[in-house]
């Protein structure tokens, strides 16, 4: 399919969202994919008053699953300078950062309910940190990475919260993750779509591809090498007693859903971690090609 | 969770290890990829990761739109479906989420509508979202 057909297949199924939202041709708000997304959220978002604060169990927990959130809470203030990073990477996107304030929003609420949580378990937390918790590294320099790497950190957040959800023994906690993981799966979507609008309306598509398939390529085999807030959940899980090892899902998922996430959004045909490579192979050669 | 894009954590993770990482990449450009040796990535484990729903305690039974579909149908199935509304994000003109489970508003019609319904399927956490992705040998 090409860029054309793409744009065009794009616009059709997002009607009037999807138009031209392009941050150079200032798309009115009432066509924004802000306002869109925005009322998906809010018809879908939780409450802190829709959590079953009373039913926490305290004999369910242990001192590892409550490593296991206090870890989690922590990876989630990073989205405080994150946040700051957004406003201003895409600073003359209206529409992007508008929905960057929803993303904030709902993300800051992620680690006050977990050390809500934590501090019913009998965890303290000292003063210093949510402020250590805020530190992130500067982005990369092209916003479809950006985006790509976030639909990505997204899905693998949501995966983690679904596995917590399911391992952890203590019911208010498995709710709570159930609630944050819909957050996070929410979010990938949110990052996609806007992803997909910068792809529609780039003026060098092909470009934006190589940098889509770039990210992937380097997140598939770069992440095995780090600890990736993912991996470190599983290894708390993993920790626990009594886990059935079937709720233990790893990167695997990630992987894969990466992979079919990044080939709908290029139209390349990316289906598993091996098509990668040859693909982006191909995306180099033709960005080098005379003229 | 994290979010910022190629953002590796600075500092040490809340244990002290100092390889925190929040899902970031080297940055595009960084590399000469015509150069780059790609390590071999493993292969999907068989039913994978976009058949999530295989792992769940819940099965088969595809309610709420109406009767179990065919393959190629699009449906969701209410009894793993987590209300995240990433599918009414990608696809709102087949998607909608309110009271209940969300629920397929209409078949797709066209290929864009084929291509947005699929990645609904994809960025669906629980594999609520069925149908089209058997055309993809998923």
């Amino acid at each position: 399919m090409g860029a054309d057909d793409q744009g065009s297949l794009h616009r059709q199924v997002l009607g009037t969202v999807q138009g031209a939202t392009s941050p150079a041709r200032a798309a009115p708000l009432d066509s924004s994919l802000y306002r869109q997304l925005l009322e998906t959220a809010e018809g879908a978002r939780w409450r802190t008053s829709d959590v079953a604060w009373s039913s926490f169990r305290p004999e369910l927990t242990s001192p590892a699953l409550c490593a296991a959130v206090r870890e989690m809470a922590f990876h989630e203030q990073a989205t405080f300078s994150a946040t700051q990073r957004f406003m201003q990477a895409f600073s003359d996107d209206p529409d992007f950062t508008q929905w960057v304030s929803v993303w904030f929003y709902e993300e800051t609420r992620h680690p006050q309910a977990l050390m809500r949580w934590a501090e019913m378990a009998g965890v303290t937390f000292d003063a210093s940190f949510v402020a250590r918790g805020r530190v992130s590294t500067p982005f990369m320099r092209s916003r479809m990475g950006t985006l790509v790497t976030n639909v990505i950190s997204e899905v693998t957040a949501a995966l983690a919260y679904l596995n917590l959800a399911r391992a952890s023994p203590e019911p208010l906690l498995s709710g709570l993750c159930r609630r944050i993981a819909a957050d996070e799966a929410r979010h990938s979507a949110s990052f996609f779509t806007y992803a997909r609008r910068r792809l529609e309306s780039a003026a060098d598509p092909e470009r934006e591809r190589l940098d889509a398939v770039k990210v992937l390529h380097f997140w598939l085999n770069e992440n095995g090498s780090v600890t990736h807030p993912v991996n470190r959940t599983m290894e708390r899980l993993r920790g626990l007693d009594g886990i059935d090892p079937a709720v233990l899902q790893g990167l695997d998922t990630v992987r894969a859903r990466a992979c079919a996430a990044v080939g709908l959004l290029t139209g390349e045909p990316i289906r598993t971690p091996a098509d990668v490579e040859p693909i982006l192979t191909a995306l180099v050669a033709r960005a080098h090609a005379p003229g | 969770m994290v979010a910022g894009a190629g953002v590796a954590g600075a500092g040490g993770g809340e244990s002290g290890d100092d390889s925190r990482h929040t899902g970031g990449v080297p940055a595009p450009g960084a590399a000469d990829l015509r150069d780059v040796r790609l390590p071999g990535c493993d292969p999907l484990r068989a039913g994978g990761a976009l058949a999530t729903g295989a792992a769940d305690p819940h099965n088969a039974r595809i309610h709420g739109n109406g009767p179990p579909r065919a393959s190629g149908a699009l449906g969701v199935r209410a009894e793993v479906c987590i209300r995240c509304a990433a599918c009414a994000s990608v696809a709102p003109g087949l998607f909608a989420v309110d009271r209940g489970p969300a629920r397929v508003l209409r078949a797709p019609e066209t290929e864009a509508e084929r291509l947005a319904a699929r990645a609904a399927a994809v960025l669906c956490p629980t594999g609520a979202v069925r149908g089209l992705e058997e055309r993809d040998g998923r």
